[in-house]
């Protein structure tokens, strides 16, 4: 199945795109998804292990977790979550 | 020693006094040394409810904080504070830029401001010494304006903070502003500045600012600087601003959107389309932050509280309109912020038929850019409907009883950031409580929206909290904490970008602050005694509410936040209930250790009192 990921501030630096299709296996989870993207752009590796601010994800509208399942054409959104400003 | 000058525009009486050390030690400066002169001088003038916000009684105060303009990290900023002719009560607002450490080095930390012209004009400052001039030429003119003719006339190394048209008309959202767009902008202070016939204070810089271990302090500076641009906040924060703050709460369904009756908007105002419009990054007085973009439409910003005030709250996608519209504020001197929430409030009325043309002189439909843009520049110059929404929060009394139930303010102060208070309720509880009113950056605990462990956040806050960000109980303790920093980084002068707890557990806490403390003013400090002083900056301004007649039933929320659930995404179906929002406030006075009714202990208002005793430079006449 295709889905979209879109990465947030500051993400997509590293890969210089906000949107990035991905092909998964059926029944693929969000930790598949992150497998998949970190694989095709090992730049992302030091930003997405970062902890000083966890990212966080949604699929969709929804907000969600490594074990959250994807469905075809879903859009799976990586973010900082931060507020102050 | 800081100087105070006592400014009377009325008499031409100024009066320079050394700041009595003992007061030093316990409210630092910058926003406590204005709070404690702020209520002394209300008091002195009789009951501070009868203190007319544009009369000659009400002081209007600018302090330079404790390390402003040394070379501490971040150490710009300045705090004015005046009795608010916007909410009737504290008035105080924060500001960047190179005003304050021009201030500084000309030899004052602190300028109250009493009295009235009877002509337009502006202070000097120069060489420890205070001067009153003309403005001929200058009244009428726009912020940026303004500063230019002033550097023409004073020359290089002039830094101004003035007021635009908005000020000058005693619009009750008027901003004092310095440089394109760093601005003291809440509470309608720059309608005080304009009441006083004040168009601007320039400060002509002098040398650099004796410290008491310039060895100890250059140390502190290249540790603390090291540590700070390791973080990865502090690093993004440097290349797009605070526009990036948008995205994520946008996709999480907390954007003020439409006066909160929707709670996401439109993706041309992410960061990356923001950046489109930036030409470079800019910092001010000794930051190592540089978060403020260039615009190429002739501004500087915007801000992400710009971005979704102006922006999502008025229905207005198109990215280079936002800009627009921030650069038109800027430039006439009004808070971004309550001009945003005062246009949405009338947009959303007219939507439900409770004002109509005759009132209006034409109809407000949200995204609507050529007339909002009319609009905001009839408020500047209190022009046709302008004039009532030029009387911000107290245009209440003048509209259908029912406008106050679609208000978005707290204590009568329009919330200050886009944020959609309804998911975090702890984000609800610090609004609530915030002794100005609904502003974020008197206590916002931004990281409880981070899934951080509980360890961590133990670490981080010295005290235990709820991981839950959706939950009510465990939250108090927490933004009582963020109000004692967040006092503390107010008093120092330090911008919150570089203030653990503001989006990052990684940046300066009471151990760093105590060190520039020392080594800039010579004063030793535990970190202990550092959280004790901008906890009784908190009590203070308590004090200064409860002697404005605010209760608790002030520390509340906007009808909405109780009442509607948010319609979309993530956080649909959250609103804030009432009796668990109560027990929060019980909870947060126990953390602060005041009475059920949110006083202060009896010994601690004597404390308070006795301070004063120590004010040897105010005298007995006043």
């Amino acid at each position: 199945m295709k889905i979209t990921v879109h990465l947030g501030e500051p993400l997509w630096r590293a890969v210089q795109q906000r949107y990035v299709e991905l092909e998964l296996p059926a029944g693929a989870l969000v930790a598949n998804a992150l497998e998949a993207l970190t694989r095709r752009y090992p730049t992302l590796v030091r930003e997405m292990e970062d902890q000083e601010v966890p990212w966080v994800c949604f699929v969709g509208d929804d907000q969600a977790e490594r074990a959250s399942p994807l469905s075809e054409g879903a859009t799976l959104h990586l973010l900082w979550p931060l507020s102050g400003g | 020693m800081p100087n105070t000058a006592w400014v009377d525009l009325g008499t031409g009486r100024i009066e320079i006094a050394p700041t009595a050390p003992q007061l030093v030690r316990r409210f630092l400066g910058g926003r406590g040394m204005n709070m404690f002169y702020l209520r002394r001088t209300l008091r002195a003038a009789g009951d501070p409810r009868s203190v007319d916000p544009f009369g000659p009684h009400n002081p209007l105060i600018f302090g330079a904080g404790l390390l402003t303009g040394t070379i501490a990290p971040n150490a710009a900023r300045f705090n004015v504070s005046a009795k608010s002719p916007e909410t009737l009560g504290l008035g105080d607002a924060n500001c960047g830029g190179f005003f304050a450490a021009a201030m500084r080095q000309a030899g004052f930390d602190r300028l109250i401001i009493l009295g009235r012209s009877s002509q337009p004009g502006y202070l000097v400052l120069e060489d420890g010494t205070v001067a009153w001039r003309e403005g001929d030429g200058l009244w009428g003119t726009d912020t940026w304006r303004a500063q230019e003719e002033l550097r023409a006339r004073h020359g290089p190394g002039t830094v101004s903070a003035v007021i635009g048209p908005a000020g000058e008309n005693r619009v009750r959202m008027a901003a004092v502003i310095t440089g394109r767009k760093n601005a003291a902008a809440r509470g309608g202070l720059g309608a005080v500045m304009g009441s006083k016939n004040l168009k601007a204070i320039v400060a002509r810089g002098g040398p650099p600012l004796a410290v008491a271990d310039r060895g100890r302090l250059r140390k502190a500076r290249i540790d603390q600087t090291k540590k700070l641009q390791a973080s990865r906040v502090v690093q993004v924060l440097g290349r797009v601003g605070t526009p990036f703050l948008y995205e994520v709460s946008n996709r999480l369904g907390a954007i003020r959107t439409r006066n909160s009756q929707e709670n996401f908007f439109a993706e041309t105002l992410d960061a990356a389309e923001i950046e489109k419009y930036s030409d470079r990054m800019l910092a001010c007085t000794s930051c190592v932050v540089h978060c403020r973009h260039r615009n190429t439409l002739g501004g500087e910003g915007p801000e992400y509280s710009t971005i979704g005030l102006l922006g999502a709250n008025l229905g207005i996608a198109p990215t280079e309109q936002v800009i627009a519209l921030n650069n038109q504020v800027n430039d006439l001197g009004l808070d971004a912020s309550s001009t945003g929430t005062i246009l949405a409030w009338a947009m959303e009325l007219w939507q439900r038929g409770l004002i109509g043309e005759e009132l209006t002189g034409g109809p407000l439909v949200w995204g609507d850019y050529e007339r909002v843009r009319g609009l905001i520049d009839d408020i500047a110059h209190r022009r046709g409907f302008g004039d009532l929404l030029a009387e911000s929060t107290q245009a209440r009394p003048m509209l259908p009883d029912a406008a106050g139930d679609y208000l978005i303010a707290i204590k009568d102060l329009p919330q200050s950031d886009p944020h959609d208070v309804r998911y975090f309720k702890s984000f609800a509880l610090g609004l609530a409580v915030a002794s100005r009113g609904a502003d974020h950056l008197r206590n916002r605990p931004t990281l409880d929206i981070l899934p951080l462990p509980k360890e961590v956040r133990r670490a981080v806050f010295g005290v235990e909290s709820n991981p839950d960000p959706t939950g009510y109980e465990g939250k108090a303790a927490m933004v009582a904490w963020h109000d004692d920093m967040f006092a503390v980084a107010d008093c120092l002068g330090i911008c919150k970008f570089v203030i653990r707890g503001f989006n990052s557990p990684h940046l300066l806490g009471y151990a760093e602050l105590a060190e520039l403390v020392g080594a800039a003013v010579g004063i030793e400090m535990t970190e202990d005694e550092l959280r004790q002083a901008g906890g009784l900056v908190v009590d203070l301004e308590r004090q200064i509410n409860l002697e404005f007649g605010r209760t608790r039933a002030d520390d509340t929320l906007p009808k909405r936040y109780f009442d509607d659930p948010m319609p979309a995404r993530a956080t649909r179906g959250h609103r804030i209930d009432r009796v668990r929002f109560e027990a929060m406030l019980d909870e947060y006075y126990a953390a602060r250790g005041w009475d059920a009714e949110g006083r202060l202990p009896a010994a601690r208002l004597a404390e308070l009192n006795e301070l004063e005793m120590h004010d040897a430079a105010i005298g007995a006449e006043r």
